[in-house]
């Protein structure tokens, strides 16, 4: 499903963020990206979910050479792409609703599915009575509710969230997760960026870690993923 | 229903333009474009419609000045002559107190015209769609009449045209001009516009939108703009035209547009395609440059 082959990511004349990076998620599968901030964790998401072209190296999303497709390949790809950003990235002067709604109408699909399915998938994030709040007036973890509704409404083949337990407590971080393994039980390969090793340590998912550029298997997992999307 | 949400769907826009600064002057300064070029096309009908009314009047007159010391019975044959031409309508001799009547406006009432060698004129109608052979005419009446003038006005039309051509480059230009200042100021506008909503584009690119999808957010919001701008041009315009209108009547203007005002449908033509343009061109010129620009974009 998404394949990164000797890939390096370098800003100018300045030292490379990523070195020959390696990089194998199959369909279905549940994955961990650690590592300590600044380690290039965040670049190597960005390659991935398309917002930056590699320096060199492969970069394959479904079975497509990214770095050789064209415009439209690339928006064809990222539709099959759910992203929780670090930072949420809500769009202010949108509702609750809309900003959930956005994926959906980006892609043309019909306001009778949006008007169904999005309160829908907003009440099971518990975010039924704010539907047409704006996301300014939320707690930080009705804000990443937010992010994270909207990231998976349009029931993505993989699903990136960076840092997603970054600014919570253990028990929530928990139930994040808890949320994103029934998210994959669906079928959506899951890949999470955390800097805290410990708390990935916890789960027995495969973890990749990145150390100043160089990205190695930290551990294989034991869970059983979910079977691949027919 | 279902029209009823596609539109919805249509006109949601995505981008935060309501805090733009550009929504505010905006349609303002769209607007005074619309009114210049809105009074620059008042001004072309204006002149079109001079042009024709004295080229109507003209055509179908001739003027044959005779000197003053010509004997009656020449001023009969050279009557006959221009009776017997074809396409000749009628030929009508001033009476001397009808030819001071006309000298009234430059000589004043104190003058005594009669001790004045003042030329006899012949008002000369003629059939607007004949042809007349004015070489073989003036001939025949210089035959009869030594140094009597014929005059058909195409020196003096042709010059009065050659100069209401030129006024009227002149004002297709300006409307160029407010044109080009239109799509200038909206290029810049758009790109201000992507600079300021940057972090938005790059959001609904990686959710996945095309380019058509976020140029579409731009054009709508220009084309609003733009409306918004030609309406208010528009107004203006017509208020003006309304009120010059009368004015134009008091002062007797040989002018349509200034007699029939608010009734003219060429005005109410010509502000609805200004007003309409004003949206249209904002709207075109928003999606060009927004493409061009996204395109760039990773």
């Amino acid at each position: 499903m998404v394949r990164l082959e000797n890939v390096g990511k370098r800003y100018g004349t300045d030292a490379e963020i990523l070195r020959d990076v390696s990089l194998k998620l199959d369909a279905g599968g549940f994955y961990f990206l650690t590592g300590v901030s600044g380690a290039g964790k965040t670049t190597l998401l960005k390659l991935i979910y398309l917002a930056e072209p590699p320096t060199r190296g492969l970069v394959s999303l479904f079975d497509t050479d990214a770095s050789k497709a064209d415009r439209a390949t690339h928006t064809a790809l990222r539709r099959r792409i759910g992203i929780v950003f670090q930072d949420f990235r809500l769009v202010d002067h949108l509702s609750v609703r809309d900003n959930v709604a956005l994926p959906l109408r980006i892609a043309g699909a019909p306001e009778r599915e949006i008007r169904d399915n999005v309160p829908e998938l907003l009440g099971w994030m518990g975010l039924e009575g704010k539907l047409d709040f704006p996301p300014a007036t939320l707690s930080g973890g009705e804000q990443q509710r937010v992010a994270i509704a909207r990231a998976i409404v349009r029931r993505p083949d993989l699903l990136i969230a960076d840092e997603p337990t970054g600014n919570v407590d253990d028990e929530i971080a928990m139930l994040l997760v808890r949320v994103f393994e029934r998210i994959n039980k669906l079928g959506t390969t899951v890949l999470i960026a955390t800097h805290d090793v410990a708390f990935a340590r916890q789960f027995s998912h495969r973890r990749y870690h990145i150390d100043r550029g160089v990205l190695s298997l930290a551990s294989e997992g034991a869970v059983a993923d979910a079977a691949p999307v027919e | 229903m279902i029209t009823r949400l596609n539109l919805v769907r249509q006109f949601r826009l995505d981008l935060p333009f309501q805090q733009d600064a550009s929504g505010r002057f905006l349609p303002w300064i769209i607007a005074l474009m619309v009114y210049l070029a809105a009074m620059g096309g008042v001004g072309l009908i204006w002149l079109g419609d001079t042009l024709s009314q004295w080229d109507a009047s003209l055509a179908s007159a001739l003027t044959l000045q005779l000197p003053a010391d010509t004997s009656q019975p020449r001023i009969d044959m050279a009557l006959g002559a221009l009776k017997q031409t074809k396409g000749v309508v009628s030929a009508h001799l001033l009476q001397p107190d009808e030819t001071t009547k006309l000298l009234q406006p430059w000589l004043g009432n104190s003058v005594a015209t009669a001790t004045l060698p003042l030329p006899r004129l012949v008002d000369v109608q003629i059939d607007p769609h004949a042809t007349i052979d004015y070489t073989t005419l003036r001939q025949q009446l210089d035959s009869i009449i030594p140094n009597a003038q014929l005059d058909n006005n195409r020196t003096w039309l042709g010059g009065v045209r050659a100069f209401a051509l030129r006024i009227e480059g002149v004002i297709t230009t300006g409307v160029i001009v407010v044109t080009a200042l239109i799509v200038t100021i909206i290029i810049f506008t758009a790109r201000i516009g992507l600079a300021i909503h940057r972090s938005v584009i790059e959001l609904l690119h990686l959710l996945g939108a095309r380019d058509d999808y976020i140029a579409r957010q731009f054009q709508i919001h220009a084309l609003s703009l733009g409306l918004r701008g030609g309406v208010i041009g528009g107004i203006a315009a017509a208020l003006t035209v309304v009120i010059l209108g009368p004015a134009g009547h008091v002062l007797e203007l040989p002018v349509p547009i200034a007699t029939y005002g608010i009734f003219d449908w060429r005005l109410w033509l010509l502000l609805l395609v200004a007003g309409l343009a004003a949206g249209g061109v904002a709207m075109a010129t928003a999606r060009i440059t927004v493409l061009r620009q996204l395109a760039r974009m990773p």
